[in-house]
């Protein structure tokens, strides 16, 4: 049973903490003490209680997609392409980043503070006085129920856009709705919900990580929360920025 | 022996507080590791209790490293382990039921033996508060109780306040003792010598350099 190896959370690198991290979601099997508490917590705060303010965004955006859309193309004479605008506004571009953006200033934020207070605390020294390392304790259950609500939240974002596109052209034309989702469904593709699925899971995985490696690796001060916070938003701004300029680029040049 | 440190060196910011340190900790014995301030007192006990890894060297508990070993393998052993710090201590996100939960499942422990200590100090009616709703007093006792209950073979205490808080004495000694007839061993640190119980061996931490005295039978029962 004895192994080099040993996951530590003093490892100030995040690459060290992310190698500790994935060890324990994929090899320590036996010692997943997932606190199902802290992870049916994590979801209600970031999935559940965030849904007044996505359902207004979403129908926000999906209302001010159509409307504009709807005023332009009809200009030009292709009512059509008000679809292929709303599918790449709510569904496939913009939609995954206000998500995971709101992600980050609700949840990540909550996240490194609340860590960051646990750590000053010395919280986290007493769960490794019981042999429990704070990584499995701490870090995973609120991976996971970021990596949940992200995906229900991105879906449910998707659906209410939708909506209020359809609520909106249906006022400006009068629309059925089955022909509204008949010509949605022809500009919708499976590359789309796939793309959507990956920019979120990415997102919510990378915003987790971020957060709650800063908010771990405060060490002697309560002041040091404020700069740490900063320092995970900018961060993961960032890369949030990167995984979609790369997806995007794939996209691009994957056809 | 029950915990051996192999030439444990522990720097702190290019500092070397701890140099050298080898000592064999056997069971049913008391041992008192004390020095000044600064002279890694502190760091000595977060090695010895696991909470990070010293520079070099090892700790072997019943013959099997704690520094190299997997996740599974340190639970296990921390399982015979008993630690108490400076600060009581607990997670604040969870009431105290579901910390004691938490505790009894990681060591293996029945969940009412937990609460049955609880109701000796009364204090079984805040079992759904949490750590901050307790007075210092109260936190104190909680912590000694998710640390002793599972009958450690080891008891490590970072500045144990029993001499200069005599209100805690009472009830926590009569704990200390049981633990005591089950043969574990006591390992305190910290600026002043334990008046509770008897027969401490010190180790003292001066300059980088450890001296280990005679054991003596200095302690004149508090209580």
């Amino acid at each position: 049973m004895e192994i080099a190896s040993k996951p530590h959370i003093q490892r100030s690198s995040f690459y060290q903490f992310l190698e500790c991290f994935l060890e324990i979601l994929l090899f320590e099997t036996s010692l997943k003490i997932i606190s199902r508490r802290v992870l049916i917590r994590q979801i209600l705060f970031t999935g559940v209680e965030a849904l007044g303010l996505i359902t207004i965004l979403s129908i926000m955006l999906g209302t001010t997609v159509i409307h504009f859309g709807h005023t332009i193309f009809t200009t030009i004479g292709n009512t059509n392409w008000i679809y292929e605008l709303l599918v790449s506004v709510v569904i496939r571009d913009i939609g995954p980043i206000i998500v995971t953006i709101i992600l980050l200033m609700r949840s990540g934020i909550s996240i490194c503070t609340e860590l960051g207070i646990m750590a000053t605390h010395g919280e986290t020294n007493y769960l490794k006085t019981l042999g429990i390392n704070p990584i499995n304790y701490f870090v995973i259950p609120r991976v996971i129920g970021m990596v949940l609500s992200g995906i229900l939240l991105m879906i449910y974002f998707a659906s209410f856009g939708l909506l209020g596109g359809y609520v909106l052209s249906s006022l400006m034309t009068s629309l059925d709705f089955s022909i509204f989702l008949k010509y949605l469904s022809d500009h919708l593709t499976l590359m789309d919900i796939f793309l959507m699925i990956t920019k979120i899971t990415l997102g919510s995985l990378v915003i987790s990580l971020i957060c709650c490696y800063h908010g771990l690796h405060v060490q002697y001060d309560i002041t040091e929360i404020p700069k740490r916070n900063i320092q995970s938003v900018s961060q993961s701004l960032l890369v949030i920025l990167a995984i979609n300029i790369i997806l995007i680029v794939l996209e691009i040049y994957g056809g | 022996m029950l915990l051996k440190c192999e030439s444990i060196n522990i720097y702190l910011k290019e500092k070397h507080f701890v140099r050298n340190f080898n000592h064999d900790f056997m069971p049913n014995k008391n041992y008192w590791i004390t020095g000044e301030l600064g002279s890694g007192k502190t760091l000595l006990f977060k090695t010895i209790s696991g909470i990070s890894e010293p520079t070099s060297g090892d700790i072997k508990y019943n013959g099997r490293s704690l520094v190299n070993c997997s996740l599974e393998g340190k639970i296990n052993a921390m399982r015979s382990f008993g630690i108490l710090m400076e600060k009581p201590l607990a997670l604040s996100n969870l009431s105290l039921f579901h910390n004691l939960e938490l505790v009894a499942k990681v060591k293996k422990t029945p969940i009412d033996n937990y609460i049955e200590k609880l109701k000796t100090v009364n204090l079984e009616h805040k079992i759904h508060d949490r750590m901050t709703d307790l007075n210092f007093y109260e936190q104190q006792l909680f912590s000694v109780i998710c640390a002793i209950t599972h009958n450690p073979t080891i008891l490590i205490w970072d500045n144990c306040p029993l001499d200069h808080e005599g209100y805690l004495l009472e009830t926590i000694l009569v704990w200390l003792k049981e633990l005591k007839a089950r043969g574990s061993c006591f390992i305190f640190l910290g600026e002043h010598k334990p008046r509770i119980l008897e027969n401490w061996l010190t180790i003292e931490l001066e300059n980088n350099v450890i001296r280990i005295a005679q054991e003596e039978k200095n302690g004149a029962e508090a209580a």
